[in-house]
């Protein structure tokens, strides 16, 4: 927990769950799809629900487009989606056990689709907790590097070995129930070096690899 | 680095400095992220400017909403007209609607802690620039104090109306902003301390129930609370102590804060204001 979370970020009001975590969310989902998002689909839990129509917190696809919480273009961002043609759906679910401001993202660029579950805990801060089925932990309160793997376990084991120099580093794996997903993450206090992100990359069995940066 | 866990890890560590609270959270700061006194100290800075231009673009005449007439116009003609006096308070309660008043308006703001108490901090330490002659860099550097003061509740409890009542909202932001005035106005750490227990001990039991999105009584919570930060502020920079010690204060503000939300959840159907006959007038669609 860090000054900054507790004065800051800068943002557009009226709420920063609603709105300043809801952008951030929607921008963590863009980092972690890693290309423009060509379409989007929504699933809206407690007090995210689309309430009777009154049309989707733009918040939340503000940061799909990389939109930060203080950008001025975060209020057009309804407008910006139509101009770049990006198909928009959303729906109120009922997820069991969630926290009161719970969104699932699945979103679809050209190269792949991710499904990520993110919520908004307040004052801004947010928590993504869940990638592809994956169960993860990620506030941005550290710089997260993501790779998709095919055998969680033994890319972690691997990731270790090569990171042994770095400062700071954490490295975790995570999979889905049905271990289809399997992912290592990569948490550091400062960016990883383009070297380094190169050789995670070309370690056996990785599928593919995205991150999330820290809040600054 | 201290995780600011408890009160005391914020204070002590000032102590052993002999800096104030201010001073040694932004040191603190500094170490934890590997940055330079210049790039925090500026960002917090840019966060006061913006603050400022909030209270000023808010407070114009034909400011208005849904659920805000111009409060922070009425009020600041109000002042300058001699119906209210010019002192702190009423400049501080005006500054804190105003505002407040900005981001239910959807207006550029700084989350202090959250969007629904983003009045109280700028209130207070704004209108006390004024009263004192404080620079901008003064102001700043206080700014910490609130910052880390407000980490053990984040910590311990929350800072989400959702989950933990307005209190954790208006009632952390009124701590924090007492803690920045008692600092400011160079209260020792432990007045610090003080001035933010007392503060905590205003909104127990505090719950969200806002009429629409974070307008009403939102704005004018914000107003009056930024009036218990300075009641707390005062309280504690004249010797006055809280008689229970300010962690176990906190922590019981935590606690209730998490219970009084759980109890008053919004999921559970409509709560305080919003089950008046008023709020029946209302655009169903308004409730979050």
């Amino acid at each position: 927990m860090r000054v900054f979370e507790l004065i800051g970020p800068i943002m557009f009001g009226p709420s920063s769950s609603h709105t300043a975590g809801a952008c951030r969310v929607g921008r963590a989902v863009w980092q972690i799809l890693g290309e423009d998002v060509r379409e989007a689909h929504l699933e809206l839990y407690g007090s995210f629900s689309d309430r009777g129509g009154r049309g989707l917190n733009k918040a939340l696809v503000a940061g799909l487009l990389g939109y930060d919480t203080d950008d001025d273009r975060l209020l057009r961002c309804m407008d910006h989606i139509k101009e770049k043609g990006i198909r928009l759906t959303w729906e109120n679910v009922h997820l069991e056990n969630a926290h009161m401001n719970t969104v699932r993202y699945t979103v679809k660029g050209d190269q792949r689709q991710v499904r990520v579950v993110g919520v908004s805990v307040g004052g801004g801060m947010i928590e993504i907790r869940e990638i592809n089925g994956a169960p993860v932990s990620i506030t941005g309160d550290y710089h997260t590097a993501i790779l998709s793997c095919e055998n969680g376990q033994a890319a972690a084991t691997a990731a270790r070995e090569l990171l042994k120099r770095e400062p700071g580093v954490t490295v975790e794996s995570s999979s889905s129930a049905d271990l289809k997903t399997q992912l290592v993450l990569i948490k550091t206090p400062k960016p990883l070096p383009d070297k380094t992100k190169y050789e995670l990359s070309r370690l056996p069995g990785i599928l593919w690899m995205t991150g999330h940066k820290m809040f600054e | 680095m201290p995780n600011y866990k408890l009160i005391s890890d914020v204070i002590n560590p000032a102590v052993e400095r002999r800096v104030s609270v201010g001073e040694s959270v932004m040191l603190d700061e500094m170490e934890e992220s590997g940055k330079g006194r210049e790039a925090v100290f500026s960002k917090m800075k840019k966060q006061l400017t913006v603050m400022r231009q909030a209270s000023i673009d808010a407070a114009r005449e034909t400011v208005k909403g849904l659920l805000y007439d111009a409060e922070a116009y009425k009020m600041a003609r109000a002042i300058r007209e001699g119906v209210l006096p010019n002192d702190l308070t009423a400049r501080a309660v005006q500054k804190a609607i105003a505002v407040n008043g900005w981001n239910s308006l959807s207006g550029k703001v700084v989350a202090t802690p959250t969007g629904g108490a983003c009045g109280i901090l700028p209130g207070v330490l704004l209108a006390a620039q004024e009263e004192w002659g404080y620079t901008d860099d003064e102001i700043t550097l206080c700014m910490f104090a609130a910052a880390g003061m407000g980490i053990p509740i984040a910590l311990n409890g929350t800072l989400s109306g959702s989950v933990g009542g307005c209190q954790a909202e208006c009632g952390s932001g009124a701590a924090m902003a007492a803690a920045a005035m008692a600092d400011l106005r160079d209260g020792t750490p432990e007045q610090v301390a003080h001035a933010f227990a007392i503060a905590c001990k205003a909104s127990m039991g505090l719950i969200c129930d806002p009429l629409g999105s974070v307008s009403c009584p939102c704005v004018k919570r914000n107003g009056m609370y930024a009036a218990v930060a300075i009641s707390a502020a005062y309280m504690a920079l004249s010797g006055i102590k809280s008689m229970v010690p300010p962690d176990e204060v906190m922590l019981s503000f935590c606690e209730v804060s998490l219970e009084v939300g759980k109890k008053f959840s919004k999921l559970a159907g409509k709560v305080g204001l919003q089950r008046t006959p008023f709020a029946a007038t209302l655009d169903p669609k308004l409730f979050h």
